[in-house]
């Protein structure tokens, strides 16, 4: 099975790209940081479906999108796939510019208390 | 006579049967019949494992793009074990919590060192769930990849039992033939978009 997995919210995966998989934090041609608002824009659709009237044999089913988001990032090692489906829309994905995100990850708790009481205003995805 | 002529013998008789001309009787020879079958065995075994299969699927966990029942589709296993699988793609995998061999097909939405959501994101169709709900992300480990059906209220995949390892990967699904005359490519639906405004609130 799988090795144990850290997880985190959604709204901090803008800090969290930051660190690559080995633990030390991503190098960058401009040597900045990641800007994930920056990055390539993905979308890939999945569905939700359900039998319209379960109780009638052959019953229509019915299939909803469910629109997700990715980023495609880069790093000096190669590109890498960030699901932003629900991070879109949040407080940092507006904030948007490197300056604002580069708060560093031990700031990372105060900053996402932060986002909580902005993102309670603005509306989710 | 001693062993070793008799075991000269012996072998001398094969060879003489193995190089006999064609006589126009296709079975007669046993020991000819069983090396054609051992042959055929091992070029049936390189195939299925390595080059490509058509299998079908059943279940909802992958509608749209396949049908409850009835759909086969075909599965190149050069992709095997993960090679050069890109998000996006359908995979074929032994599912690594049943002990039977028994296999899934899915989407994989993170390859290694990718960030993907461990729940299920939410469409209007839910929205009550929305405002309680905690998204929680991951970072998928190394030689690990995360798969999740397409229809995702009706799937079992890494959102129950989490990152699958790369080695259990069979192939990749290439192709669907829904009927002996409508085969179709698959096509990646994991798309570049463009403009950043068409994300809605």
């Amino acid at each position: 099975m799988a090795p144990t997995c850290v997880t985190f919210p959604a709204k901090d995966v803008h800090l969290h790209v930051q660190v690559g998989p080995d633990g030390r934090v991503r190098k960058t041609e401009g040597g900045l940081l990641i800007d994930l608002a920056d990055c390539e824009l993905f979308g890939l659709v999945q569905y939700e479906c359900s039998i319209d009237h379960p109780e009638i044999r052959d019953s229509k089913v019915r299939c909803w999108p469910v629109q997700r988001w990715f980023r495609r990032c880069q790093d000096r090692k190669g590109k890498f796939t960030v699901e932003t489906t629900a991070w879109e829309g949040t407080a940092a994905a507006s904030a948007g510019n490197t300056t604002t995100t580069t708060t560093t990850l031990a700031a990372a708790g105060s900053q996402s208390d932060d986002q909580k009481s902005k993102q309670s205003n603005s509306k989710s995805i | 006579m001693a062993p070793f002529h008799r075991l000269a013998s012996i072998f001398s008789t094969l060879r003489t049967r193995l190089a006999a001309p064609y006589k126009g009787e296709w079975i007669g020879d046993p020991l000819r019949v069983a090396i054609f079958t051992a042959k055929f065995i091992c070029f049936a075994h390189l195939t299925v494992e390595y080059s490509y299969t058509v299998s079908h699927g059943v279940g909802p966990s992958m509608l749209p793009t396949f049908e409850v029942i009835g759909d086969c589709f075909v599965v190149s296993h050069r992709h095997r074990f993960g090679r050069d699988v890109m998000v996006g793609d359908i995979v074929v995998y032994n599912i690594p919590v049943n002990n039977n061999n028994s296999i899934g097909v899915k989407r994989v939405l993170g390859m290694p060192g990718d960030y993907v959501l461990t729940g299920t994101p939410h469409s209007y169709h839910s929205e009550s769930a929305a405002n309680t709900r905690k998204d929680l992300m991951l970072q998928v480990p190394p030689g690990h990849c995360w798969v999740v059906g397409d229809n995702i209220t009706a799937s079992r995949d890494s959102r129950i039992y989490g990152p699958v390892p790369l080695a259990l990967i069979r192939g990749k699904v290439v192709a669907t033939v829904k009927s002996p005359f409508d085969f179709q490519w698959m096509e990646n639906s994991f798309k570049k978009v463009d403009d950043d405004d068409t994300i809605e609130r």
